[in-house]
């Protein structure tokens, strides 16, 4: 069985969106963040690499996702720093992660905000699927 | 999702769900839009949105949807819902992302033809002095960014962006008293910190217009529009900083549903009551970004002037901008209006929607008081815009509101595939109108193609007697992000 692909695109009347999908939520989270930034069309300075460690806990996991994606996009508008690869320990309330990253050199869009619209984070093809909604 | 079998016509331009479509609905929902316009807003959720927010406990009245209706976060766009006070819920969802998100409409005395030799001139100015696009600062550093956050548009005046008339002319005066910064986050702060006096991107933009059309002479007249003339639209709102709140809000309130017992249809409606610690948090905080709007949309009239000036003085006659006035559309207020014979307070909740105070309305300027609150409804880019004025009959059907804007039927990616900026940028050039972007696929995105027809939206709250059309705009140079 082939597995889906990490992410695409949607159509949303007023907004862009991403379906993702991961093997597990470690993948699932870091597919939805290698969406996100898809969509922003953000590109990081290499050679002035940027790490940063990030802890997170929610109630729930779609929480946790929105949580998650929210601090990248925050971090690429406030500080103009764009996270590019992510190593992460997820469970479905608490997040660690290490990012790596650079100074902003390309930006085609910022995100507004990650929402919960038609969010949840449910298990498929052996994975977990989750589809996001960015007001942009 | 509701079916137009589901639905009650009232008349012509007014629809209604009645309370027993779902049993969660607490009051009906209405919605203003012709046959055409309600067909098209069945297409996606945006009126399954209308009546989740029938749901919110302690609304009153109507949930109410203006012909502009699309799909959004939690409340539909054009969407407006009162609570009655004291335990009404208060809900971020009901505001939007881009808090105080609004209009500002500034007038000349420049006949259009006057102004044609400098047209490209003026915007290549408009658009190097206004900072807009992805990721753009202002040329302004704040330093007492609290001040700002709690006086909006009346911080400008004390710093010399604006002028006293200008105040005089911004809806409750460009400023939110009960604003409090204490309850906004470190992340809002820093996020605004370089964006106040910058226009962004998305639908957000200058336009220089022509005054194209009066329709009423007393109105008009009032506001200083005269056929022919020169007038300039601002539209933005609270950049960074309201989409920080509104964020830090939604998370907030996903738990305050759980403490006080709240069953919602959808996790984007999330809310508190408004005498709860968190509805009071979320109030005062969203009123700090409502004056962040006030205030940076006041700082980009005094580019505007600025460029105004540079280009103009000494070439033509006059070059000065005359505020007419400036409207929030993504905003909660709390006022009074008459429900079932009573006078009741209430938050109003207006999401993509305009206030539109009819007569006598002692908050106006006192040369617009004997003719009503005006209404500023932007097209889409490259189309038709229109000052309408606010009537008694909005009072009683609507809280006193109407339509925003022309509402989107496209998404930005459909868009996208269907139309190619530098093609549409030709087209539109082709027309006689100057545009200055700095992205072709966000041009591409904003076509008009992508929205309504803003003359139908307007026409349907004329005749629905929501306001009342005073005077159409055509766009003679578009600047966007």
């Amino acid at each position: 069985m082939a597995t889906p692909p990490p992410f695409e695109e949607l159509e949303h009347t007023a907004d862009v969106g991403i379906r993702v999908w991961g093997a597990d939520l470690d993948a699932l989270f870091a597919n939805a963040a290698r969406g996100m930034m898809a969509l922003t069309g953000a590109k990081a300075d290499p050679a002035h690499p940027v790490r940063r460690t990030l802890a997170l806990e929610a109630f729930d996991v779609e929480t946790l996702l929105v949580d998650w994606l929210s601090e990248l996009a925050y971090y690429l508008e406030a500080e103009h720093v764009a996270f590019i690869a992510y190593e992460l320990q997820t469970t479905p309330t608490r997040l660690t992660a290490t990012l790596t990253g650079g100074p902003v050199v390309a930006l085609q869009r910022l995100i507004k905000a990650v929402t919960y619209h038609r969010l949840a984070v449910v298990p498929a093809d052996g994975g977990f699927t989750a589809t996001i909604i960015f007001d942009v | 999702m509701v079916r137009k079998q589901d639905l009650t016509r009232i008349n012509d331009n007014l629809w209604e769900v009645p309370k027993s479509y779902r049993e969660d609905m607490r009051v009906p929902a209405r919605i203003y839009a012709n046959e055409r316009m309600l067909e098209a807003a069945l297409a996606d959720q945006a009126v399954d949105q209308l009546v989740n927010t029938t749901t919110l406990p302690g609304v009153v009245g109507y949930a109410l949807a203006m012909p502009d209706i699309h799909q959004g976060y939690g409340f539909p766009i054009g969407g407006v819902a009162a609570t009655a006070l004291p335990d009404g819920m208060i809900s971020p969802g009901g505001v939007g992302y881009d808090i105080n998100c609004g209009v500002r409409l500034l007038v000349s005395d420049i006949d259009a033809p006057d102004l044609e030799p400098y047209l490209n001139d003026l915007a290549t100015a408009l658009f190097k002095n206004c900072p807009s696009g992805v990721g753009q600062g202002g040329e302004v550093k704040v330093k007492d960014y609290d001040q700002l956050l709690h006086e909006g548009a009346q911080w400008a005046l004390k710093k010399g962006y604006a002028r006293p008339e200008d105040i005089e002319r911004t809806e409750g005066k460009g400023r939110f008293e009960k604003a409090d910064a204490g309850y906004v986050s470190a992340k809002a702060r820093k996020r605004g910190a370089d964006q106040v006096g910058t226009l962004g991107a998305g639908n957000h933009f200058i336009e220089v217009d022509l005054i194209e059309h009066i329709y009423d002479e007393r109105a008009a007249h009032a506001m200083g529009l005269v056929q022919g003339r020169v007038a300039v639209q601002i539209h933005t709102g609270s950049r960074g900083f309201g989409h920080q709140v509104a964020d830090d809000y939604i998370r907030t309130f996903q738990k305050a549903v759980q403490k006080f017992g709240v069953r919602l249809p959808d996790r984007q409606l999330v809310c508190a009551p408004l005498n709860s610690d968190e509805g009071r948090q979320y109030l005062g905080a969203m009123f700090a970004a409502a004056n962040y709007a006030f205030a940076n949309r006041q700082l980009l009239v005094y580019h505007v002037r600025r460029s105004f000036e540079a280009t103009l003085a000494g070439r033509l006659r006059s070059w000065d901008l005359r505020q007419v006035y400036d409207i929030a559309h993504n905003i909660a207020k709390i006022e009074t209006h008459e429900i079932g014979g009573e006078r009741v307070k209430v938050l109003v909740h207006r999401k993509g929607a305009t206030r539109a105070f009819g007569p006598g309305f002692e908050e106006l300027p006192a040369e617009y008081r004997h003719v009503g609150q005006p209404v500023l409804v932007p097209g889409s880019m490259g189309t038709a815009s229109y000052v309408l004025v606010g009537t008694s009959e909005s009072m009683a059907q609507s809280f006193g509101s109407t339509c925003h804007g022309a509402g989107r039927t496209m998404s930005r990616n459909q868009a996208k595939k269907t139309v190619r900026g530098a093609q549409l940028r030709e087209e539109l050039e082709a027309g006689g109108i100057a545009v200055r972007a700095g992205s072709m696929a966000g041009l591409a995105e904003e076509a008009p193609v992508a929205y309504k027809d803003v003359d139908s939206v307007v026409q349907v709250v004329h005749e629905a007697g929501l306001a009342r059309k005073v005077a159409r705009l055509v766009p003679l140079a578009v600047m966007k992000g």
